[in-house]
C-alpha cells in the first residue's frame, strides 16, 4: 500500500523509516515524497539528527578485572620463598634435634653405678676391715673427674664430724688436716664409725636426720635433674610419630609471614617466619 | 554459561553497559559500581543464564541497578518543566548538533531516555528493550517516538535561534 505524506503523519512515517520498520519499497516511496518537498526534506534532516551516537572512546575502566578465571591457581609460594621456608624449617629442626641431643648427653655424665657408690643401701653392713673401709672412705675417682672436667679441681676435706666436703682446689683452700676414720656400719638412722684421735681409737655414732632438699649434695641434685631431663627427652622422642605440623600463611597483609605450629601429645612449639 | 563465555560477555558488553549507565547517571564512580555489581550477579547466576541471551540479561540487571540509584538520588526531570528559554543558554556553548543532542537527552524523562539510549547505543529491538525495562513493546515504541519528536523539535528551534 502506498503511504502518502501529510502534515499529520509525516513525523511518524519518518520515525518508522528511521527505525528501519519499513521495507525497501515503502522506504523508497517515502524518500521520493520527501525529496519532492523542501519542508519534508528539512524535517527528515532534523529527524536524522535525533540518532544518539555513543562515544566509543568511553569504556569501562579496569574491564579486565571483571573477568573470572575458574580454577585459577594462586601462586602463594614462589621458588625463592619455598627455599627460604625450607631452609628455615631445616634450621629449626636441626637446632631442636641438637638441643635435645645435648641435654641428653649431659644427663649421661654420671652413671647410676656412681650413684650407688654414694648412696649405700641400709642393708649394707660393713666390717671394720681396713682395706674395705678405705675403699668406702675414698670418693670414687669419677666424682673427682667430674669436678676436673668442669675446669675446676676439687679437694675433699674430711671434717671432725665425719662428713666430707668437696671444696675448690685453690690457694685459698684450708690446710685443715682431716682425721682418719673407719666406717663401722651404716644404718637408716645412724652411722657408726671409728676414728683415731691422739692415737686413740674411738667408736662414734652419728645420727642421720631425714634428708631434706638442702642436705642433698649438689651432685645428687644434678642427678635428679638429669634424670628428669632424660625422662622428658625420652617422652619427646617417643612422641615424634604423633607430631602434627601445621603452617598458616598470612600473605595478604603488608607484613607477610608464615606461622608454623608443631604439636604432639607432650610437646608444643610455634614460630613465625617473616617474609621480606 | 561457561567461564570463557562469561569473559566474552565482559569483553563485548562491559563498555556498552558502562556508557549506558554513565549517560543516565552522569557519575563515573556510580556507573562503575553498577557495572561491577551487574557482572558479579551474572557470574553468580552463570549456570542459569544462556549465553545467547546474556546481552539482554546483563542490560536488564544494569538497568534495574540504575533505577535503584536514580530513585535513591531522585534525578528525574519531567518534560513539562523544560522551558524554551533554557535552550538559549545552550546557544552560548553550542558546539554542534552532537553536543546539543547530548544535553537534550538529559532533559528527557527517564523512560524515554532509557528507551532511546538502549535503541541507539546498543541497537536493541523493541522486544529486548521491553524485557529490560519492563515496558510493553508498544510503550517502548511510543517512548522512543516521543523522545525523537522532542529532540527534533528542540534541535529545530535551536537552529532557528542560531
Amino acid at each position: 500500500m502506498t503511504m502518502i505524506l501529510d502534515k499529520d503523519n509525516y513525523e511518524f512515517l519518518m520515525f518508522e523509516m528511521l527505525e528501519g520498520n519499513l521495507d525497501d519499497v515503502e522506504a523508497n516511496n517515502l524518500i521520493q515524497q520527501i525529496n519532492a518537498s523542501p519542508f519534508y526534506q528539512k524535517e527528515w534532516q532534523l529527524m536524522q539528527h535525533t540518532l544518539v551516537v555513543p562515544n566509543m572512546e568511553i569504556g569501562m575502566p579496569n574491564k579486565a578485572g571483571l573477568e573470572k578465571h575458574e580454577g585459577k591457581t594462586l601462586l602463594l609460594f614462589t621458588w625463592p620463598r619455598l627455599v627460604s621456608i625450607a631452609a628455615s624449617l631445616l634450621f629449626i629442626g636441626t637446632f631442636g634435634i641438637l638441643y635435645y641431643s645435648s641435654e641428653k648427653n649431659e644427663s649421661q655424665l654420671t652413671s647410676t653405678s656412681q650413684i650407688n657408690h654414694l648412696n649405700p643401701t641400709p642393708s649394707e653392713s660393713l666390717t671394720a676391715s681396713p682395706s674395705k673401709v678405705d675403699s668406702i672412705v675414698q670418693l670414687p675417682k669419677s666424682i673427682v673427674n667430674i669436678g676436673e672436667s668442669r675446669t675446676e679441681s676439687f679437694i675433699v676435706q674430711k671434717k671432725s664430724n665425719g662428713f666430707q666436703k668437696r671444696v675448690k682446689n685453690d690457694s685459698s683452700a684450708s690446710t685443715y688436716q682431716p682425721e682418719l676414720m673407719f666406717l663401722h656400719s651404716i644404718e637408716t638412722d645412724k652411722i657408726v664409725y671409728q676414728s683415731i684421735e691422739n692415737k686413740m681409737q674411738q667408736t662414734k655414732l652419728f645420727n642421720l636426720a631425714p634428708p631434706t632438699a638442702k642436705s642433698q649434695t649438689k651432685l645428687q641434685r644434678l642427678m635428679v635433674k638429669a634424670d628428669a631431663i632424660t625422662k622428658t627427652s625420652q617422652l619427646i622422642w617417643n612422641d615424634l610419630p604423633n607430631l602434627t605440623f601445621r603452617m598458616s600463611p598470612n600473605l595478604k597483609s603488608r607484613n607477610r609471614s608464615i606461622g608454623i605450629e608443631i604439636k604432639g601429645e607432650t610437646i608444643y612449639a610455634n614460630a613465625i617466619i617473616e617474609l621480606k | 554459561m561457561t567461564p570463557s563465555q562469561y569473559n566474552q560477555c565482559v569483553k563485548d558488553y562491559a563498555d556498552g553497559v558502562f556508557r549506558f549507565i554513565l549517560k543516565n547517571l552522569k557519575d563515573s564512580d556510580e556507573a562503575q559500581n553498577i557495572v561491577q555489581n551487574t557482572f558479579e550477579k551474572v557470574w553468580i547466576k552463570r549456570d542459569v543464564v544462556i549465553f545467547e541471551k546474556a546481552k539482554s540479561y546483563i542490560f536488564t540487571i544494569a538497568y534495574r541497578e540504575m533505577i535503584d540509584v536514580i530513585r535513591a538520588k531522585k534525578k528525574f526531570t519531567s518534560m513539562e518543566s523544560i522551558k524554551e528559554e533554557q535552550f538559549n543558554s545552550l546557544g552560548a556553548g553550542y558546539t554542534g548538533v552532537k553536543a546539543l543532542l547530548d544535553k537534550l537527552v538529559n532533559k528527557l524523562p527517564e523512560n524515554q531516555r532509557t528507551a532511546i539510549l538502549l535503541r541507539d547505543y546498543e541497537g536493541h529491538d523493541y522486544k529486548t528493550i521491553s524485557e529490560i525495562t519492563g515496558m510493553t513493546e508498544p510503550q517502548v515504541k511510543i517512548n522512543i517516538f516521543r523522545a525523537r519528536q522532542f529532540l527534533k523539535d528542540c534541535i529545530g528551534k535551536m537552529e532557528v535561534l542560531i
